[in-house]
């Protein structure tokens, strides 16, 4: 049975006249990664920093059932690029880990090599912008929590650095149940990552979609044949009583391209 | 909040920039001390000013570090996503300051306490009594400036004009436009005289006859809450970015 972990209830978010979340309710399940889709000034981030208590909002907003601030020790959060310029990754950490309160001194190692920055002896200061966002992703992960609030992860991410954060999502959700939500305006990115999806336009969930539901609108069988003749190949499926609807030259993704090209892990 | 007090004194610990300031600091005043040393009326002078003028110089300091790369990384927005208060990062706020205000001002008497035994100046116990007594003052006077340039960082969550203000406080042009202003109505507006009610003047009569002037202590410490109070109030409607 699903475990309801956060909740939104007609959540209602204004700055001045300008309504940016009219009325937002969602409910997100323990271990799903939920994506929110939607173009830049949808309303996505203010709907984070609401749940984050850092936005003052009517309607009401539960985390593991409850109203209290104290619930919000259970989220990690990457939204903003909030590090010293003058310390380097691991120094970053130790000061999270300090205000986060992990004592576990492994902690730093472990999520600097989950994201791949371990080693990195760097001042933040010198970090270019996948570096920042690597280290960001880090520091929600500290302390294994419960649920992680990723605003944007992959943003300045190279082809590598875009699967790397794929799969560790999918590795979380599999091996900690970790509830992800996750935002990105790049939706063939978020279509490979998340389970759930909440499309977000002018301050509304215009549409909510599983997975599953995505799947079961593709009625129709897509058949990919490598050929040269397709003309040819169209006659062939024809004679076998096989209608063909349409026939076009399907493009090799870019990602896929990219990978065969210069090696790497897609999946 | 004990984290979050503690993870912040832990990164000023590692700001280089920071810990050099403080040492030259640290230098300049034993420096001068060691060359005013002669005699012990000439001393406790230069230890009045200098004990004084804290909160211009060593309390610049810490206010920047208390609030200047804060506000830059918004680790205040962070500490209220992972479920502090905004009352909790606030008091959290002025305890860093303070913590670094009475070790930093301290340190600073040490220093001036010290170098009469050095070089074999005989200071009396009144003379030090009275530079810890300015010493004290300019911790009281810190605190007030501290909460007054609060009041601007959670209003604008930036440094920048919280310093400007800070600086015009600890450097004693705003208090000195004050006293300049309220002397003039009050003798030649006939205003009533409301100079004994300036925060500084308060603590000044305070410390001057402790027991007589508890009253004064008392109007020191509204001066304290109410800046606090309005910064609170400030924070608690602020819009946080990230």
């Amino acid at each position: 049975m699903s475990e309801e972990v956060i909740r939104l209830e007609h959540v209602v978010k204004h700055y001045g006249s300008h309504k940016v979340l009219k009325d937002v309710n969602l409910t997100i399940d323990r271990g799903e990664i939920y994506g929110i889709v939607g173009k830049n000034g949808a309303g996505k981030t203010t709907m984070f920093k609401t749940i984050l208590g850092l936005s003052e909002h009517q309607g009401e907003i539960t985390i593991n059932g409850k109203t209290d601030a104290k619930e919000r020790e259970n989220i990690g959060f990457f939204i903003g690029k909030n590090f010293f310029d003058y310390m380097s990754a691991e120094e970053n950490l130790a000061y999270y880990c300090k205000l986060k309160n992990i004592k576990d001194t492994k902690e730093i190692k472990r999520v600097l090599t989950l994201v791949g920055l371990d080693g990195v002896k760097s001042k933040y200061k010198d970090f270019s912008l996948g570096m920042t966002q690597r280290l960001g992703i880090a520091n929600a992960l500290l302390g294994h929590p419960e649920i992680l609030i990723l605003d944007e992860p992959v943003n300045g991410l190279d082809p590598q650095g875009i699967a790397d954060v794929r799969n560790l999502m999918k590795k979380l959700k599999q091996e900690e149940g970790m509830t992800i939500m996750i935002s990105s305006h790049i939706l063939g990115e978020l279509e490979h990552t998340a389970d759930h999806f909440a499309i977000v336009n002018e301050g509304v969930i215009a549409a909510e979609i599983t997975e599953e539901d995505l799947q079961k609108k593709n009625q129709n069988v897509n058949l990919t044949v490598n050929t040269n003749d397709a003309a040819k190949a169209q006659q062939v499926l024809q004679d076998n009583g096989i209608k063909v609807e349409a026939v076009s030259d399907e493009a090799t993704s870019l990602e896929d391209y990219y990978f065969n090209l210069v090696g790497g892990e897609k999946e | 909040m004990k984290n979050y007090y503690n993870a912040d004194l832990m990164r000023i610990r590692k700001k280089h920039g920071h810990l050099i300031w403080l040492a030259l600091i640290y230098v300049i005043i034993a420096a001068i001390a060691f060359m005013k040393c002669t005699n012990e009326a000439g001393y406790v002078e230069f230890a009045d000013l200098v004990a004084g003028s804290l909160p211009a110089y060593l309390g610049l300091i810490v206010f920047f570090a208390v609030f200047s790369d804060d506000t830059k990384t918004r680790t205040m927005q962070v500490a209220i996503g992972r479920g502090l208060t905004r009352n909790q990062v606030l008091f959290s706020k002025v305890l860093e300051g303070l913590t670094l205000t009475v070790v930093y001002f301290a340190l600073s008497g040490l220093v001036l306490s010290v170098i009469p035994l050095i070089v074999h100046v005989s200071i009396s116990g009144a003379s030090y009594l009275k530079m810890w007594g300015a010493i004290l003052e300019s911790i009281l006077s810190m605190m007030f400036y501290f909460n007054i340039g609060l009041i601007l960082i959670v209003a604008t969550l930036k440094s920048n004009l919280a310093e400007i203000v800070y600086i015009l406080f600890a450097f004693a042009i705003i208090p000195g436009a004050l006293n300049v202003g309220f002397a003039f109505a009050s003798e030649k507006l006939g205003w009533p005289n409301l100079l004994p009610y300036l925060y500084g003047n308060l603590i000044s009569s305070f410390l001057q006859n402790p027991l007589a002037n508890l009253g004064c202590l008392l109007g020191g410490a509204v001066y304290l809450a109410t800046t606090l109070f309005i910064a609170a109030e400030t924070f608690q409607k602020k819009e946080l970015e990230f």
